[in-house]
């Protein structure tokens, strides 16, 4: 291990060009920069009184059109975010950043493994369904639902390995786009709607 | 010593550390910024249980999974319309010019973010493992356990590649 250590050259990853231009530029901002100030008292009767003006004139019509619930991750996000962030040997903690804590435990169906699972782009009448690892098929059929994530955890609290079902609007299919525990990557259209 | 003497001491080196992260000039530009303006404001609270470098990157290392955080939020923002995934990804602000750096800093990027943080504090830094567990706020066990594996998930990780650059 010592002798592979000594043959990597870590040094020119410790010289990452910064122009003296820059270095003083932002030395400058920081002497004008003070932390984010308290909001100074004497105006906050007044941004209350607006707010609590808004809020009553504004915040009806904001249910009556709002379709999405609070986790309204595109499906390309979700995906973009799993495929390039979520690794295998990831902590809890590590996904938790990336994907967020609006997640549900569940269970595998197969080996009783612990899964977090995560619905995405649901419609405000979507109810939640945790059953094991099946897929709320029905759901998305009806389009109240968009993705489900399942992110599976070994023993020792690690990513082993992640799905995620999908539906692609541009061809009316639900792919199923998987990570396996071997690194593997497998993607395939598992129903067409009709 | 004061905040603008630590400054131009240490920024280079805290740049460094957080493009290393973050893999853009800009965003580690502005990331720099507000890690020196944390240690101009709390410069008075510096208890001195470490040395101002170790301190400084522990605030750097906050500063960024801050930014980590904050992009993730930005991210959970309303349905955008539907469009078939691609595997575009955010081109990388390359800084190194030779070839064979910039492979091996792809290499650890690759790896997992906690191997990610000892390889570059203990290697690329240059911390010791004291000083890394008190920024990583973890134990000196721990450091190491996680160092070991890191080195070895990279070692394994350049010999599967094509073309031999070490040396």
């Amino acid at each position: 291990m010592d002798n592979f250590l000594k043959e990597i050259d870590f040094k020119e990853l410790r010289n990452t060009p910064r122009s003296e231009n820059q270095k003083q530029i932002t030395l400058n901002k920081i002497r004008h920069s003070e932390m984010k100030p308290k909001y100074p008292i004497k105006y906050l009767t007044s941004t209350l009184a607006v707010l609590t003006l808004a809020i009553i004139l504004f915040l009806p019509s904001l249910f009556n059109t709002m379709e999405q619930t609070d986790n309204s991750l595109s499906v390309n996000q979700v995906l973009e975010l799993l495929k390039f962030e979520v690794k295998i040997g990831m902590s809890t903690e590590e996904v938790e950043v990336i994907m967020g804590e609006n997640y549900h435990v569940t269970n595998s169906s197969y080996d009783g493994s612990t899964l977090w699972q995560y619905d995405i782009g649901t419609t405000k009448e979507y109810q939640t369904v945790v059953d094991y690892d099946f897929t709320n098929l029905e759901g998305m059929q009806q389009g109240l639902i968009k993705m489900q994530v399942f992110i599976t955890w070994d023993d020792s609290n690690l990513v082993k390995n992640w799905s995620a079902v999908y539906l692609n609007e541009a061809d009316n299919k639900i792919y199923e786009y998987i990570l396996l525990p071997n690194g593997e990557i497998k993607e395939q259209s598992i129903l067409s709607i009709e | 010593m004061d905040w603008e003497e630590l400054y131009l001491e240490y920024s280079d080196r805290v740049h460094n550390y957080i493009y290393l992260m973050v893999r853009n000039r800009d965003v580690a530009e502005d990331l720099t910024h507000d890690t020196f303006l944390k240690v101009k404001n709390s410069l008075g609270r510096f208890r001195g249980e470490a040395n101002y470098y170790t301190w400084i990157i522990s605030i750097a290392r906050n500063v960024t999974y801050d930014y980590f955080r904050r992009k993730r939020l930005v991210q959970f923002t309303p349905m955008l319309p539907f469009n078939h995934p691609t595997d575009s990804v955010t081109p990388d602000d390359i800084l190194f010019d030779n070839e064979s750096v910039q492979e091996l800093y792809k290499t650890i990027k690759k790896l997992k973010k906690n191997y990610q943080d000892v390889i570059i504090l203990r290697y690329i830094q240059e911390f010791s493992i004291e000083e890394t567990a008190a920024i990583l706020n973890c134990s000196i066990a721990k450091v190491k356990s996680t160092t070991f594996r890191a080195v070895k998930q990279l070692r394994e990780e350049l010999h599967n590649k094509e073309g031999d650059y070490i040396g």
